[in-house]
């Protein structure tokens, strides 16, 4: 019977950096400016972390990368990669060591530079042999779409204004984000006018590729009286690698993803939450594109399967929704900084617990949900973190 | 063809501006060789223990398929080939953020009559007419070209 991370680890300061395109900072600075704030956050100085976890996707190897930049004094320092489900292991990295008994003071940090890379989209992360077939990640994605579209029976139309109003929504939020990469109000006219990246997914399908790092101290359960913020803890801490065979064999729909359903039912189960759609006051998910939003509220049992629509049509996921999304602007429009966009997602609730969330700002949130996504529908890591009071 | 100009870009006649998009990898004639069957000859296995066909090109790590998708037996496999099998466009897009020489790159997931479902390029296509369910034929093709070496595999054509 594996054990449960639930309560035993919380989090007690964190640090984000403006996410964008930050043509003036390298890796370096978004490891200090997210460290630092985090430090300050939680009342504690770089000497009393004992040990480290980064993750990063393509900005360095090893943990030297974390240690030069903060000229860490020989702590052990762990770089740990998920693809874009990075961050979260960072977190994990960190939760279970300081769990575990081993240390009691632990940094997770995130960091990703990728604008110097100069291409549309992310690095080249294709390490097969050779150039099977050509398709982008916004490609892959919009295969998703095509098949939803035709599962459901929606009109390319129909299919395009669904998605359309989840982008919206988080533009909606991300413009009350000092933080975000992407800060202007979008229309639902301008979405389907859009330019196609890869049919049917269009320009504001498409998440916000951006420089970023996000940092979290997280200590032992029973020392959170020491620090001056209200600690937010650790619920659930759950992941799902694929046995990618969704790409081989034809009973896989195209239209869910396996590993966020089954990660989303362990983090519940861990966290001991039985009706999610109630208990979660609000989610923040790797909208990497708007069907992946779509399909993840019915992966995480928000809506029943092919119903998603009718929930972005009654505002559930709004700000002003029973249940609000991306209330930071999601990877839509925060940015996704790869290795920074787990721990991202873990600095929203963070604010929205301490009731520091500005004009975005939730009432009485009381149980927060991550999911952070590395790779393709069929192939990916989902990892799904919960965090409450 | 449409256009003498189609023709000079396809032919690589002239220069076209670079796509901001990544390099490609390099080939890889180590692997090449290892893979020689499954990449030129496009075969695959039936699972001697649940009969399900399978054909992987898309793998993180490569090489051939050691265990079962469908019931993990191991190493336990007929070869099976999927050069003339009838197949149908389950899912399709038109990519513009790929860089390709006839944009957009128009990659569909295929099922194969009788098991058996992969990616791959679709070729000598009008973009406006694939769709779902959309019959198609494999076609063997010249992919790449790199330091000397020069790829070939399989894309999937419109049936004509």
């Amino acid at each position: 019977m594996p054990g449960s991370i639930k309560d035993k680890v919380a989090i007690v300061g964190m640090g984000c950096t403006k996410f964008g395109e930050l043509w003036d900072k390298g890796p370096t600075d978004l490891i200090v400016d997210s460290v630092n704030e985090a430090l300050t956050d939680a009342g504690v100085e770089l000497k009393d972390i004992q040990a480290v976890w980064g993750g990063t996707l393509f900005s360095g190897t090893g943990g030297r990368t974390v240690s030069e930049a903060l000229r860490l004094q020989y702590v052990p320092v762990t770089r740990v990669e998920n693809a874009c489900g990075s961050g979260h292991e960072a977190v994990r990295g960190a939760s279970y060591a300081v769990a575990a008994g081993i240390y009691d003071i632990c940094l997770a940090i995130g960091y990703e530079k990728l604008k110097d890379e100069g291409v549309g989209g992310l690095p080249g992360m294709e390490n097969r042999t050779n150039t099977h077939y050509q398709s982008s990640m916004p490609g892959v994605f919009a295969m998703m779409a095509t098949r939803y579209f035709h599962r459901y029976g929606l009109s390319p139309e129909e299919g395009k204004k669904m998605l359309g109003k989840i982008s919206v929504k988080s533009h909606k939020n991300g413009a009350m984000n000092p933080k975000a990469h992407l800060r202007r109000e979008i229309t639902l006219e301008q979405v389907l006018a859009a330019p196609i990246i890869a049919w049917p997914l269009g320009l504001f399908d498409c998440c916000g590729v951006s420089d970023g790092g996000a940092a979290a101290v997280i200590v032992r359960a029973d020392m959170v009286k020491k620090f001056p913020n209200k600690p937010v803890y650790v619920k659930a801490l759950q992941i799902s690698a694929s046995p990618t065979t969704g790409r081989l064999l034809t009973t896989y729909d195209y239209t869910h993803v396996e590993e966020a359903h089954r990660a989303g039912i362990a983090a519940y189960k861990e966290a001991g939450i039985t009706d999610p759609r109630k208990e979660i006051s609000m989610a923040e998910v790797h909208d990497c594109f708007s069907i992946t939003e779509a399909v993840t509220m019915e992966d995480l049992q928000f809506s029943p399967r092919g119903k998603v629509k009718e929930d972005i049509e009654a505002g559930t996921f709004e700000l002003t929704g029973s249940l609000p999304v991306q209330p930071d602007g999601g990877l839509k429009c925060f940015g996704h900084p790869i290795g920074a966009s787990g721990i991202r997602m873990l600095y929203e609730p963070w604010l929205q617990f301490q009731g520091r969330a500005g004009k975005r700002q939730l009432k009485d949130p009381k149980m927060a949900l991550a999911h952070n996504m590395g790779n393709e529908p069929y192939a990916p890591v989902v990892s799904v973190c919960i965090v409450g009071l | 063809m449409a256009n003498y100009n189609d023709y000079l870009r396809w032919r690589e006649l002239v220069p076209q501006e670079a796509a901001r998009r990544p390099d490609k990898q390099h080939i890889r004639s180590s692997a090449n060789w290892r893979e020689r069957k499954q990449l030129l000859g496009l075969w695959g296995i039936k699972c001697r223990r649940c009969g399900t066909p399978q054909y992987d090109n898309g793998a993180a790590t490569t090489g051939p398929i050691r265990i079962c998708a469908q019931c993990l037996a191991q190493d336990d496999f007929d070869d099976y080939n999927f050069v003339r099998r009838k197949a149908k466009v389950f899912s399709y897009t038109q990519d513009n953020l790929a860089a390709v020489i006839d944009p957009p790159a128009s990659v569909v997931l295929i099922e194969f009559e009788g098991g058996g479902r992969a990616f791959f390029d679709l070729t000598d296509r009008d973009p406006a007419k694939v769709e779902v369910g959309m019959p198609v034929e494999m076609t063997f093709r010249k992919m790449q070209y790199d330091r000397g070496l020069t790829n070939y595999f399989w894309k999937a054509r419109p049936v004509r």
